[in-house]
């Protein structure tokens, strides 16, 4: 009888829904997928639509309207200079993704290249590359921004130069690493004894296999990314005044901590919540990408 | 007899462990005639594969030379290897490693001939023949290597081999990994397809039935040297060899009833890195003499053609033998 019974549930049971790839049925059902996606995403639209959705304007300075608490006009009150808080809040979004982005498209790019002709060629490419990538490693991430900073002068282009050249080390040895695996196996040793040339070993046999942990990576290092962004920022040597950054107004907002922690507080909010964001994102996607545990 | 279609001379392949020196196949000549089934048989760490992968030049020979087609390809540069690449293919063991999990099987199918410059639509075609050919529908094409088993993988990848109409084959323990009717099929699927097409194989795999089933000649690798060469009809009907002999006794259905108890060769395969001296087999070996201790044996062939490589050759019948379990027990009785 309950045989019976769990037979017919099964055929009952709901089909897999046509036009959903298993991808998107297991990110739908993860749950850390779904929250960071749908942070990531409400930054993302803030940041798109900043200069328009803004209450005010961010760079407007109003020396009658200084450190006003939040109320009805400014909802996250004012600074020092009397700008509204919540409208450099919404602009600042649209600086750390900026960096954030350009920052990932970067090193992805140089990253996964010059790890995955590393692992291919071994030998003396690799010595003479992974040993650069260990020399940045030896520095403090923070030392090459300051040094590169001192050689450029701040800005923003300034805080992406730095910041790429500090996170591509990084990617490239998750590459090479992956690269090193996957040689060896039977179906890229097929590619080459089927006459396959070299890059075509590597765009259609390497890549696409080593696509999904690189995008994990990636997700997770945004928020990392952007706390550097705002640690330059903070310290002055990243995006410049009047434009709005959320380490800039932390940076701003500390001295005041205890009597208008409006400032500091709102900022680092944004900051905190990003980050998470993206990093549930990136769990999300490594339990979502996992082989191990894809397959029915 | 005409021109051997492979010829392997005196191939050696040495690997670097550490600092020192690990023989994975050592001296190794072989002939491989057009249209023919060559077997390589042996134990795991023998040097089967390693052999498999030198005559791909997936790895390159210390020593000796490798002549297809009368021409020697030994040395050939990567790029100056690539035109050959279509007249030697090879289908490994592994049916789920050896296809890439990201492109779909037209795809898999479609890479060599992509890389000989075929046309689109030309290759379109090819695929579907192919496919037909090992028995998969041509819908295949369009679905991801993991919708399949193990054995319509192994397909698949003997479609691959065959795209290009290749004229050698090397079969890396091809069906080691299926179940054993499956196993069955692919040996006929491989069988048929060399009497329609006449394709050469090296057929390489540690199993003895397998192999009989499918080859012409078999050579038996031990230690990565041959010891001993023949056709079908003479190595399973008098193999001169005692390492041989114990092979043929080891297969269970063929072995036990009618040759009566002939022993497994006891102990394990020595560290190639530290090979015995004299002969490789005679730390194992029944018949081992003083001889073989210090000298090498040399492969020897008779009239037939059948060679080995032996200071006692000879049927197994009257040798002293001590089998496995009478060995046990002198052991125990030591002990």
């Amino acid at each position: 009888m309950t045989l019976e019974t769990s037979k017919t549930d099964a055929l009952n049971a709901p089909a897999p829904r046509r036009g959903l790839s298993d991808f998107q049925i297991r990110f739908l059902r993860s749950r850390n997928a779904m929250i960071g996606s749908i942070i990531v995403a409400f930054v993302a639209i803030v940041a798109l639509l900043a200069p328009w959705i803004t209450p005010h304007d961010p760079t407007k300075v109003s020396i009658m309207a200084t450190w006003l608490p939040p109320g009805a006009d400014h909802l996250l009150g004012t600074d020092a200079l009397g700008r509204d808080v919540l409208s450099r809040l919404i602009m600042g979004a649209r600086v750390s993704l900026t960096v954030a982005l350009s920052v990932l498209a970067i090193t992805m790019t140089f990253g996964t290249l010059l790890g995955m002709v590393a692992a291919w060629y071994r030998g003396h490419v690799d010595n003479v590359l992974m040993r650069f990538v260990d020399i940045i490693f030896a520095f403090p991430e923070l030392i090459i921004a300051i040094i590169v900073a001192a050689a450029m002068g701040p800005g923003t282009f300034t805080v992406i130069v730095a910041l790429a050249l500090v996170w591509w080390p990084g990617i490239a040895r998750m590459a090479r690493a992956l690269v090193l695996s996957l040689r060896e196996e039977p179906f890229v040793e097929a590619g080459i004894a089927c006459g396959t040339p070299t890059w075509r070993i590597m765009w259609r046999h390497l890549l696409p296999n080593i696509v999904s942990p690189m995008i994990v990576r990636a997700s997770l290092g945004v928020g990392m990314i952007i706390m550097a962004e705002a640690t330059m920022s903070f310290l002055g040597i990243g995006v410049q005044e009047p434009y709005p950054t959320w380490g800039g107004m932390i940076r701003d907002g500390l001295p005041n901590l205890r009597t208008d922690p409006h400032l500091a507080l709102s900022a680092s909010v944004a900051l905190g919540i990003t980050m998470i964001g993206f990093n549930l994102l990136g769990d999300g996607l490594r339990d979502v990408l996992d082989p191990k545990s894809r397959g029915r | 007899m005409t021109a051997p279609l492979l010829k392997l001379e005196n191939i050696s392949k040495r690997f670097r462990v550490g600092n020192k020196e690990l023989a994975a196949v050592n001296d190794v000549s072989l002939d491989v005639a057009a249209g023919e089934t060559l077997g390589i048989v042996g134990e795991s760490g023998c040097g089967k594969s390693t052999l498999g992968r030198m005559i791909l030049r997936l790895t390159d020979p210390s020593d000796g030379a490798i002549t297809f087609d009368g021409r020697d390809i030994t040395r050939l540069s990567k790029r100056a290897m690539r035109p050959l690449r279509r007249d030697i293919q090879i289908v490994f063991q592994d049916p789920y490693a050896s296809l890439n999990p990201r492109m779909k099987v037209g795809e898999i199918v479609a890479e060599p001939l992509v890389n000989i410059g075929m046309k689109r639509a030309e290759i379109a075609a090819r695929v579907a023949e192919v496919l037909k050919v090992v028995g998969l529908p041509a819908e295949s094409a369009d679905r991801y290597p993991h919708a399949f088993s193990g054995g319509q993988r192994q397909r698949i990848g003997i479609a691959r081999a065959l795209a290009v109409k290749p004229r050698l084959i090397v079969c890396d323990e091809a069906v080691s990994a299926l179940d054993v009717s499956v196993q069955a099929q692919v040996l006929t699927l491989l069988r048929d397809i060399q009497r329609e097409t006449g394709v050469t194989f090296v057929f390489i795999s540690h199993n003895l039935g397998v192999v009989r089933f499918l080859c012409h000649r078999i050579a038996v690798l031990y230690l990565g040297r041959v010891v001993e060469i023949g056709t079908e009809a003479q190595l399973f009907e008098s193999p001169q060899h005692p390492y041989t002999q114990a092979l043929l006794s080891a297969i269970p259905e063929a072995g036990a009833g009618r040759r009566g108890r002939i022993p497994v060769p006891s102990g394990e395969i020595p560290n190639p890195i530290n090979p015995p001296p004299g002969c490789p087999f005679h730390l194992r070996c029944p018949r081992v003499q003083d001889r073989c201790r210090s000298e090498i044996p040399t492969l020897v062939s008779d009239a037939g053609g059948q060679a080995v490589a032996c200071h006692f050759p000879g049927a197994d019948a009257d040798s002293p033998h001590q089998t496995l379990e009478d060995k046990r027990m002198t052991e125990g009785e030591a002990q």
